[in-house]
Formats: C-alpha cells, sequence, structure tokens
C-alpha cells in the first residue's frame, strides 16, 4: 500500500512527450513550523543561526544550508525542512529555540511535490494565480496561494543542471489526490512524468 | 459550386479543399474561409429566420457583430446553437444547420408572425398577458416558454474540456489590427513582455480586408510581416482566436481562447477553449470600431450588407455576395466598396450617397469606374423574396427610382469599439466630430487606440498604436523605440445617416431581436425616453450580438422622435462579456469529481480496502459505515457497528476533527477569552469540553480543549468548522489581543487520530499500547490526556468519548496511521474489534444526546443547547455581551430536548415541525423541528433530538412531529436529550 502522499512508482500521463514535466514526490522530510514569541525575532534569528547555520528570511523567500531549509510562511512564522541525514532535528531545534519561539512537528502534514523542466512553467500557470516568470519569481522565491480550492505554498528552487527551472509544491496531505490529479491535469498537454518518489 | 467566388489570392488557400454542411446539403471551400464566406461563396442568401417574425435573413457582417446568420454547429452533444457563421473557421467535415425554422429554412410556418406584427409590438407581453390572471400558469407562460429562446442545446453533457490559464505581461495589446499590431512591435521590441489577442484567427484586423498598402506592401503582407516578427520575441505571446470580453478589478482581464473550435473535434489532452485570466500592467484597447447599419424600409432583405463586411468578403476571402451590386453610404468609406468591387470586375449597380456635397476625388474614382452616382439621394424600401431584387432611391428632387441589383452594400458610418473601456465604471463620451461615443475616462492602466478612439484612418491607426505601445512599455520600466510606416492619403469624412424618415416596409433597427423603427416610436410615444429604457423596454441590443450594428440607430431614432440631440440622450454602458461566453470555459475543469477536491484521511486507502461505503462530509471523504460481506441492508450494518461499540470495541476514523495547537505565556488567557467556559483551571494532562461563541452571541462550534503543558494546549473542532475556528482565532489573535503572547499551529494534517470506545476499549489499548503508557482509571482517568512514545513513534492518547462508552482517542503522525490500525484490527480480535463510520458515530451520539452539527446550526445559543450551565459569569469572553440580548434569552425560545415516537413501530423524520396536539399544522402553531433523527439499534426504536419551545419543562408531554413535506405525522413523546446512560457511568468504567 502507497503512503498517503500518492505514487511512489514512476508514473507517466497525458501526451506522450520527450520533453514532458517531470514531478517527484518529497518523502521522509523533517518539517516543523517555528513561529517566533513576542518581541524574540532577534533573539530567535540569532539563535537558529548559531545553532543551524541559517538565516531565518524576513520575506517570502526559502534558504537552504546543507540538508536544511527555512521558508518564510508569515510574518514571524517559518516552516524549516530537514533531510533525514540531520539525525534528531526536531529535539536539537527545540533546544534551541526555547524560550524565543514555538516549534510545532508537522512532518506529517504535507504532501510535497517538486517539478521540473521546459514547461513547467506553462503548466502551473494552470493552477497558479501566481507569475512565475523569471523575472518575477526568482530562485528562492515562495508564495502561497489558492489552487483548484487547495491552499498551496511554492517555492523556486534551483534550476536544474540544464537550466530548466524547478518548483515544489506544499498542499496539506489530505489533498494529495485531488493535488496530483490537478497536476496531472495540468500537464497532460505536455506530458508528466512522475518519478520515483525521493526519500528524504 | 462556388458562383461567388472570384480569382485572385486573399487569405484562402485554394490548394486545400475543405468539404462541410449546411442543413444537410453539402459544399466545399477552401481553408482560410467561414462558414460565412464559404456559404456566401456557393451563392447561399437566406442563412436563418428572425426571432420574433420568422423573416429570412441572409449574412450581414464579417465577424462577431452578426445579428442574423446565426446556426447550430455541430450535432449531438457537441451541439452548439446561436453559433456566428461569420466566425466559424471552416474544418473539413463541419455541419451547420439552420435555427429557428420550421419545418426549413425555405418555408418556416412561424413566418405568419410577420402578418400579426402590428399585435407583436414592444411591450406586447407586458400588454397581453396581464388577464385573465388565472390564464398565466395554463396558458400564457407555457406558450411564451415555447416560443421563447433560439436555437436547441444538446441537452447531453458536454464531452469537451474546458481549463483556465493565468497569464502575466508588462502590455496587453486588445485587438490585432493596425493600431494592435504597432503597439504590440514597438512594446515587444523593447524587451517587455507583451500578449496580443485577436478574436479572429488571421490577425491583421481590417488590413485582411482593404486594399491598403504599408510602406509600399500589400497591408495584409505586412500585418503577416509584424505577426511573424512578433511570434519570434522571446517574451511576446501572440494570440489568434482569443477574444479579451472583460476587464476587470487589479489590472485583471479575461479572455476566451478557441483552442480547438475550427476543429471537429480537439486533440487530445487539449481543451476546447481556454478562459484566460490576464494581468497586465498596462493595456491597450486596439478593439476597432463598429460599422453601423443604416434604418430604411426591407433593410433586413437577405443580400442587404455592411459595406466593410462586402469588402471582407472580396478581398480577404474573394467572394462577391452578388453578381450587380448596390452602395448606400454616408460617407466615404462606402465608396471604398464600390471602387474594390469595381477592381474585382464585380457590377456596382449605383452608389446611393446621402450626402449632398462629395469629395471631388471620390467622384472622379466613380467616373473613372463608370458607377452611376446620386447624391443627395436614400434608399426607401427594397424587393425581393428570399433575396434582394431591387432597390427603391428616392433621389435629391424627390423622385423615385427603382434600382435592379442583387445585393447592397450599407455604410452608415463607423462606432469607435468601446466595450472595455467601460467594464470598470467608465462612461463613453460623445464625439460630434465623428457622430459616435468615444471612450471617455479609462482605466488606469489602459490606453485607447486607433478606431477604437475614432482615429479611422490607417496612418492614425499605426501612429497611435506605436505610440500607445512606446508609452506602456516605458510604463513597464522599458527603453522602447518608436516606429514608423508610411501609408497612402485616404478619406474619412462621413455624415452620419441614422435612418432613412420615409419608410417604404418594415425597417429594422436591431436585426436579431426584429426591433422595428416602429417599435422605437411606440416606446418613444409610451414614455421610454432614456437608452437605458428604451433597451429593456424593446429589447433592443439584449441579443447575442447586444445590437452592436443597431445600438446607436436606436437611440438617434428615440433622440429625432423626443426632440434631443443624439449626444444629449446617453448611451447604455457595455458590460462584460464582450461577445457570449460559454459556462463551461468559466467552470474550467472545476466540473464533475472535479468540481471540488476531495480530502482523504491517512488511512483512507486503509478503509478502501476494507470496503468501506463513503460520505462527503465537507471536502472529507470519510468512512460512513463498514459492510460485511453479505451485508445487504446499510442499517443492519450501522446497527451491527453500534452493537459492538456497545458491547464490545469500535474503531472508529476521527482524523477530520480540527487540531489546532495554542502555545505561549498567554496562552491561557487567550483561551479564556475565547471560551464561553472556564479553562483557567484546567490541569495540565486534562481535557475539558469547550464551547465557543460567535461574536453575536450565537454558538460557533464545540471540541475538546487539552492542556498538554503548562503553556501549552491543543483545542479539538468538529469537521465542518475546523477552517472557521482557526480563522476566529487568528482574527482575534491578530486584531483584538495581539498584545498576548500566542502561537497558534494547524496541526490536523499531521496527526491520524482514531476513536477506540466500548466496554473492552481499555483492553484493546492495554495490548496495543500498554508497553508505552499505564492505562488504568488511576493513571487515565475519564478526561485525562497524555503524551508518549509508541515503538518510537509520538503518540497521544485523551480519554474521551463522543458515543457514550469507555472512550479513547489514540493520535499518531500520518505515516504511522496504517500500522496503528492494523495492529488495533490484529490484537481485537478475539475482543470482537470492529470499525466503524460516521453513521453509527452519529446513531450514538443521538443515544446520548450530543449535539453536532445539526445543533449548531448557527442559530443556536449555549442554553438553546441546554449547555447554558457551562457559561461562565465570572469572566468575560468572546461573544458574551451579545448573548446576553433579550431575544436570544427570552424563556419561550425552542430548547434541545429528546423526542421518542409513542408508538415505538414508528419513524422519526428530521425536519419535521412539532405542534401541540389538536391545534393546526400552521406556521403559526410551529413550537419547533426535529434537527436529528436515527432508529437506535440500543433502543431498538426511532428516536431524535429537537428544540421544542419552553422544552426542559415539557418532559413528558406528548406533541406531534409533523412532515408535511413528506406526508408524515408521528405523535412523539418529549423527553430529556440524553436516552443513554444519563449518569455517565459507562465513560467512566
Amino acid at each position: 500500500m502507497s503512503p498517503p502522499g500518492g505514487p511512489v512508482a514512476a508514473e507517466a500521463g497525458g501526451l506522450a512527450s520527450p520533453d514532458p514535466v517531470r514531478a517527484q514526490e518529497r518523502l521522509g522530510l523533517q518539517i516543523a513550523r517555528l513561529t517566533v514569541r513576542r518581541e524574540q525575532t532577534i533573539e530567535l534569528c540569532r539563535r537558529v543561526h548559531g545553532r543551524f547555520g541559517i538565516e531565518l528570511p524576513q520575506q517570502p523567500r526559502r534558504v537552504s544550508a546543507g540538508a536544511l531549509a527555512a521558508a518564510g510562511v508569515a510574518p514571524g512564522a517559518w516552516l524549516l525542512s530537514a533531510a533525514g541525514a540531520v539525525s534528531e532535528f526536531m529535539p536539537a531545534l527545540h533546544a534551541a529555540t526555547t524560550g524565543c519561539a514555538t516549534v510545532v512537528d508537522l512532518s506529517d502534514a504535507y504532501a510535497i511535490v517538486r517539478l521540473w523542466g521546459s514547461r513547467v512553467r506553462e503548466s502551473l500557470a494552470k493552477l497558479l494565480p501566481l507569475d512565475l516568470h523569471e523575472r518575477c519569481f526568482a530562485v528562492g522565491h515562495l508564495a502561497q496561494t489558492v489552487a483548484a480550492h487547495m491552499s498551496v505554498t511554492v517555492w523556486r528552487l534551483e534550476d536544474t543542471p540544464q537550466g530548466l527551472p524547478v518548483f515544489e509544491t506544499w498542499v496539506g496531505l489530505s489533498y494529495a489526490a485531488s493535488w496530483h490529479q490537478a497536476l496531472r491535469a495540468s500537464a497532460a498537454e505536455f506530458g508528466l512524468l512522475f518519478e520515483p518518489a525521493a526519500e528524504a | 459550386m462556388n458562383p461567388n467566388r472570384l480569382d485572385g489570392e486573399g487569405a484562402i488557400r485554394r490548394d486545400r479543399t475543405v468539404t462541410f454542411a449546411f442543413d444537410r446539403k453539402h459544399y466545399r471551400g477552401y481553408e482560410g474561409d467561414t462558414l460565412a464566406s464559404a456559404l456566401l461563396a456557393a451563392g447561399v442568401t437566406v442563412v436563418g429566420r428572425s426571432f420574433k417574425y420568422h423573416r429570412p435573413r441572409g449574412i450581414l457582417s464579417a465577424g462577431s457583430d452578426e445579428p442574423n446568420a446565426l446556426v447550430e454547429l455541430r450535432d449531438g452533444a457537441r451541439r452548439e446553437p446561436n453559433t456566428r457563421a461569420t466566425t466559424i473557421e471552416l474544418f473539413e467535415g463541419l455541419e451547420a444547420c439552420s435555427q429557428n425554422a420550421w419545418p426549413s429554412l425555405q418555408f418556416d410556418v412561424g413566418a405568419i408572425n410577420s402578418r400579426l406584427s402590428r399585435l407583436l409590438v414592444a411591450g406586447f407581453y407586458y400588454k397581453t398577458f396581464m388577464w385573465p390572471a388565472a390564464w398565466w400558469e395554463k396558458l400564457y407562460e407555457p406558450a411564451i416558454r415555447r416560443a421563447a429562446g433560439l436555437g436547441r442545446a444538446s441537452g447531453a453533457a458536454d464531452p469537451d474540456e474546458y481549463e483556465t490559464v493565468h497569464a502575466f505581461c508588462d502590455v496587453l495589446v486588445i485587438g490585432g489590427g493596425p493600431a494592435g499590431l504597432a503597439a504590440a512591435l514597438v512594446a515587444g521590441r523593447s524587451g517587455a513582455r507583451v500578449v496580443l489577442c485577436d478574436e479572429d484567427f488571421l490577425l491583421g484586423g481590417r488590413l485582411n480586408g482593404e486594399r491598403h498598402t504599408i510602406d509600399g506592401e500589400p497591408a495584409s503582407d505586412w500585418a503577416r510581416r509584424t505577426v511573424a516578427e512578433l511570434r519570434s520575441l522571446p517574451e511576446v505571446r501572440v494570440m489568434p482566436r482569443t477574444t479579451v470580453f472583460g476587464a476587470y478589478d487589479g489590472n485583471t482581464f479575461g479572455a476566451i481562447e478557441r483552442v480547438a473550435d475550427h476543429l471537429p473535434v480537439a486533440p487530445a489532452h487539449q481543451p476546447r477553449q481556454r478562459y484566460w485570466k490576464i494581468v497586465a500592467r498596462c493595456a491597450v484597447l486596439a478593439a476597432g470600431a463598429q460599422e453601423r447599419s443604416i434604418v430604411f424600409g426591407g433593410n433586413d432583405r437577405p443580400g442587404v450588407m455592411l459595406a466593410s463586411a462586402v469588402r471582407t468578403y472580396l478581398n480577404r476571402f474573394r467572394v462577391t455576395p452578388g453578381r450587380r451590386i448596390g452602395i448606400f453610404t454616408s460617407g466615404d468609406d462606402g465608396w471604398k466598396t464600390a471602387v474594390d468591387l469595381s477592381a474585382a470586375g464585380v457590377e456596382v449597380a449605383v452608389i446611393v450617397e446621402a450626402r449632398r456635397s462629395i469629395p471631388a476625388m471620390l467622384l472622379e474614382q466613380a467616373r473613372r469606374c463608370g458607377i452611376e452616382v446620386m447624391p443627395g439621394a436614400q434608399i426607401v424600401g427594397t424587393r425581393g423574396g428570399k433575396r434582394l431584387e431591387a432597390v427603391e432611391v428616392r433621389d435629391a428632387g424627390g423622385r423615385l427610382h427603382r434600382v435592379q441589383l442583387d445585393a447592397l452594400a450599407v455604410a452608415g458610418g463607423w462606432s469607435p469599439q468601446t466595450a472595455l473601456s467601460t467594464h470598470l465604471g467608465g462612461r463613453t463620451r460623445w464625439s460630434e466630430a465623428i457622430s459616435g461615443y468615444v471612450p471617455g475616462e479609462l482605466p488606469r492602466s489602459m490606453r485607447a487606440v486607433g478606431a477604437a478612439v475614432g482615429e479611422f484612418s490607417l496612418s492614425g491607426a499605426l501612429r497611435s498604436g506605436a505610440e500607445a505601445g512606446l508609452d506602456a512599455a516605458q510604463t513597464a520600466g522599458f527603453a522602447p523605440v518608436l516606429a514608423t510606416w508610411r501609408t497612402e492619403e485616404e478619406g474619412t469624412g462621413a455624415a452620419a445617416l441614422w435612418f432613412v424618415s420615409e419608410l417604404r416596409g418594415k425597417a429594422f433597427v436591431d436585426l436579431q431581436h426584429d426591433v422595428t423603427a416602429e417599435d422605437v416610436a411606440l416606446a418613444a410615444r409610451e414614455g421610454f425616453r432614456c437608452a437605458e429604457h428604451l433597451k429593456r423596454y424593446t429589447t433592443l441590443g439584449m441579443g447575442t450580438d447586444q445590437g452592436r450594428t443597431a445600438q446607436l440607430n436606436g437611440q438617434a431614432l428615440l433622440a429625432a422622435l423626443t426632440q434631443r440631440e443624439l449626444g444629449q440622450l446617453g448611451t447604455i454602458a457595455s458590460r462584460p462579456p464582450f461577445t457570449p461566453v460559454a459556462i463551461g470555459a468559466l467552470a474550467g475543469r472545476a466540473r464533475g469529481t472535479e468540481f471540488r477536491p476531495c480530502r482523504h484521511t491517512p488511512s483512507h486507502q486503509w478503509a478502501e480496502a476494507r470496503g468501506a461505503i463513503f460520505v462527503d462530509a465537507g471536502q472529507w471523504r470519510r468512512a460512513r459505515w463498514f459492510p460485511l460481506p453479505g451485508e445487504t441492508d446499510w442499517q443492519r450494518t450501522v446497527s451491527r457497528e453500534v452493537q459492538a461499540v456497545r458491547t464490545a470495541v469500535g474503531v472508529c476514523d476521527v482524523s477530520t476533527l480540527g487540531k489546532i495547537d495554542v502555545q505561549g505565556e498567554d496562552a491561557t488567557e487567550f483561551l479564556e477569552r475565547l471560551y464561553a467556559n472556564t479553562l483557567a483551571t484546567l490541569a495540565v494532562g486534562r481535557v475539558r469540553y469547550g464551547l465557543l461563541l460567535r461574536e453575536d452571541g450565537i454558538v460557533l462550534d464545540d471540541g475538546t480543549v487539552a492542556r498538554l503543558g503548562e503553556s501549552h494546549y491543543l483545542l479539538s473542532t468538529s469537521t465542518a468548522h475546523a477552517a472557521g475556528v482557526m480563522a476566529h482565532l487568528t482574527h482575534a489573535q491578530q486584531v483584538r489581543w495581539p498584545q498576548l503572547d500566542v502561537q497558534l499551529t494547524s496541526v490536523t494534517e499531521h496527526w491520524a487520530q482514531y476513536a477506540i470506545a466500548g466496554p473492552r476499549a481499555r483492553a484493546l489499548l492495554e495490548s496495543v499500547i500498554g508497553e508505552s503508557i499505564d492505562l488504568s482509571n488511576a493513571n487515565l482517568p475519564h478526561l485525562a490526556c497524555a503524551q508518549f512514545s509508541w515503538a518510537g513513534r509520538t503518540a497521544r492518547l485523551f480519554r474521551i468519548s463522543f458515543c457514550g462508552e469507555l472512550g479513547y482517542e489514540l493520535a499518531v503522525p500520518a505515516r504511522h496511521a496504517h500500522a496503528l490500525l492494523e495492529a488495533l484490527m490484529v490484537h481485537g480480535v478475539a475482543l470482537g474489534v470492529m470499525p466503524y463510520g460516521t453513521e453509527a458515530l452519529g446513531v450514538m451520539r443521538i443515544e446520548k444526546g450530543h449535539v453536532a452539527g445539526p445543533e449548531i446550526n448557527g442559530t443556536t445559543t449555549a442554553g438553546d443547547l441546554g449547555l447554558g450551565r457551562l457559561v461562565s459569569t465570572r469572566k468575560d469572553f468572546l461573544g458574551r455581551s451579545l448573548a446576553e440580548r433579550p431575544g436570544l434569552t427570552a424563556s419561550d425560545r425552542p430548547v434541545l430536548v429528546g423526542l421518542k415516537p409513542v408508538d415505538p413501530r414508528e419513524r422519526l423524520a428530521s425536519g419535521a415541525h412539532l405542534v401541540r396536539p389538536a391545534v393546526a399544522v400552521a406556521a403559526q402553531n410551529d413550537e419547533g423541528f426535529v434537527s436529528s433523527a436515527t432508529f437506535s439499534p440500543t433502543l431498538g426504536q426511532w428516536i431524535g433530538l429537537g428544540f421544542l419551545s419552553c422544552g426542559r419543562e415539557r418532559h413528558g408531554e406528548r406533541v406531534r412531529a409533523c412532515d408535511p413535506l413528506r406526508g408524515r405525522e408521528t405523535t412523539v413523546e418529549v423527553l430529556d436529550p440524553v436516552f443513554y446512560d444519563a449518569d455517565g457511568l459507562r465513560v467512566r468504567s
């Protein structure tokens, strides 16, 4: 039985194309929502930087340092994610931020899909009411919106070595099937290749 | 086969023949034809019957303004009524049928209406169907409904797909004529992101219908070359077959791209149409202008056509609408048609020019072509049956002439196409100089150019387009360079002629809705003096074409009849959409199962594998019951599940309930201010029922509050109100009390949570998690909670019960849902464990008298729900003040009661109204209603919850539960709402 996120095995859909939109589900990340306590922003940023070497962005941006990433999702709130290699991430985060932030484990709360390809922007344009043009949505930019009646957080990652743009979408885990369906429909015209899920 | 097709190039592909059928007769056209041009080429003159009088009608225009040539395109589920033949791109195998004619287009019985036209005047409905009143429903309405409407919808589900796309650009150019192309080119060359939309499949607008030259080359070639350059620019998107139909707030424009309307069937994975939402920093309105007709006697006869349309058919499609064609004009424009026809070798019978003074250059052109000119003359009538045979002309000297001809080109002048300029509230402005309305104050980001602002010359269009493109690109931060082009001189002089006063025969203003000059006169006589009233009373301009060729002529008639200048009359404001938009295109993919997203719980697949039957609960899909093999009666399944919980143990997925994590120094204070009951006394490790009120004092939601730490709480909400409660809390935190140190996080998605209930619940949990946590009553009594580690996973256990049995809710991170359920089922075999669904849960909560969605329905107070004693009188909280309003504290309010049919064999239905015995079942005797009803397997009969006026004092009384909708009535006994274990011993066991 596959995990609730969706398909793990490779799956192709839509047009048979040599240059399809590629998608890959991300599994196994440790995810925490970090919310700053009253008037503790500077202290929190200092402590997180000291312990994890990452600057908490003060804008809707996503930054990463090694296997750790921080995404500013609201004033004073971040989604932190760590690949499995970061052991004891959650306790370390709790310890580092005691007294200046609330840490809530949301490791199982999201269905995360990474998308890339030469037509990925055209495909996402059918879902997201966002301007994802190179000039407007640079690497590290982040936005939260509603697409196909679902709450979506999206950010742009570093381009592939071939120079293809890469985006990552986060939706609530319960929406996984509907989100996958929406992605399949939006990319059908260009072809969609779901690659085997990546375990963090 | 195609008697009216001329030699020469045009914009058709003569090497690609296309076969099509109209009214089941087969014809041939060429790629690049429209259905209208191909029909005209084949000599077909009558293409439809008019709406009211069923008069034979021909093709009037060559674009989306067509009022007459409405056909049903395709067949079966794809049949699309009221499609304009003038915009349908010909494709192989196209099938179209005329509409509004019976038994045939050539012989239509409905034409009798024309004889009754004295009766069928404007306002006919309002005047005629007034009496006798009893006839309305029986006779008038059915008759009107039969006559109403144009064309037939397929009645079948649309087999095509549609989709929505978002686009963003620096410059949106609306219209791909000379002005639009110039604007797009100047902006596009600068590197700005440009979107260029045109409703036609061939960009160029009038350039394709005229014989202009630009920089010495034919204008249509220039258009093709310019489009090719635009397509080569990486940041320019050229969108033919795309109509920008509306301008909206936030610089957003709606557009429909007809992706596959020119194909028999959309290609795989392609939609039929795309609905574009385009956000543009700047917009250039280059929508061109609309040629007007002239109102004269018999002006609807097939063969009467707009002069510019004649040129389009001639130059673009190489089709002539007749062999001997007359011109009726009041401006220089009509003369172009005469010259073009002459150059193509088509005989021009006469130029009837309403102006007395005519530029010498035009007269010289006519003389060279050998065309007779009648200056200062007007056409007063036409002759012919199903096609024009002659016109009657009153010359300047007052003599009547009859001129034989088979087509007439009418040039009534041009009106700027201002539609999109008014969608955001702007008003058009009358321009005496061009006898038309021009855009008034434009939306901030919009510029209007070319013919859309009354700049009718080609040179003016190119210049104003280029300047707007420059300005728009500069505004967007680019450094564009202006471009200029050389064109020949042309005359654009005109003297507006709206109507001919002398009418011989019926003179139509709005051809689609059969509104005549007489109708306008009648409206004027009856006091309809403004353009909007004229429109609504006569239906002028209310057809699919919105009266684009007619609107202003009707207003001119009204102005003359009411002795006013046209500019003083005011006009109507255009609203979106500019042309009709299919509902399917607006819906996009949001139909059928994709109408809304569906939320699955982490154990959805597990439940599916166990054969669960699901129910939609908002967006969630929840297991409703789990039938065992052989169980075919759902009620039996549900009763079995209830029985299992009441006697053994059951497991129910409650992951859908909202879960909100609340932390912070002031978390306790925050919750105290929100919840109606006291929470400050809640100890760490304990759970309390919590009641939230809306600001207006009505109950918002109920749930539990678990205190996980000194300043750490976990709230649960009902499934339905999860998002609403989160919004309520967030609003309170951010707006009301931002000074409080509180952090809110929705954790609903992270946790999979299961109710494990029944007398053997503890035994089951002991065997599964007993090693991780002490489940004894002493350590974990009723309303206690704990967080612990189970097999290396974080887990949370709450001793709470919704069904009235010893119960727990066990939560694990979503990925462990499957493992937990499997463990519960394996260890529970000997204990008789059963999964149960929402239906059994509902049965048990009614037995236990717990309120849920049907009771917390947005109209009930805590007192109504029997929860008044929970409400604290010692603190202030959100909703308290308004909950104390007299209306909400009235003693006779309907309050929660239990209800049980006196005859245990009788059913009870929710929705039934409660009335006293021996009174009429009428609204004034209504004392309450049944909110929830179920068959209780525990009690062996139907029971219910409901609200009854003064209900608490009426336990033991008998009332009637009347259900007039289903024709049922049941005598019920009023009881305490708790039917089961009233002392609550079982939950504490």
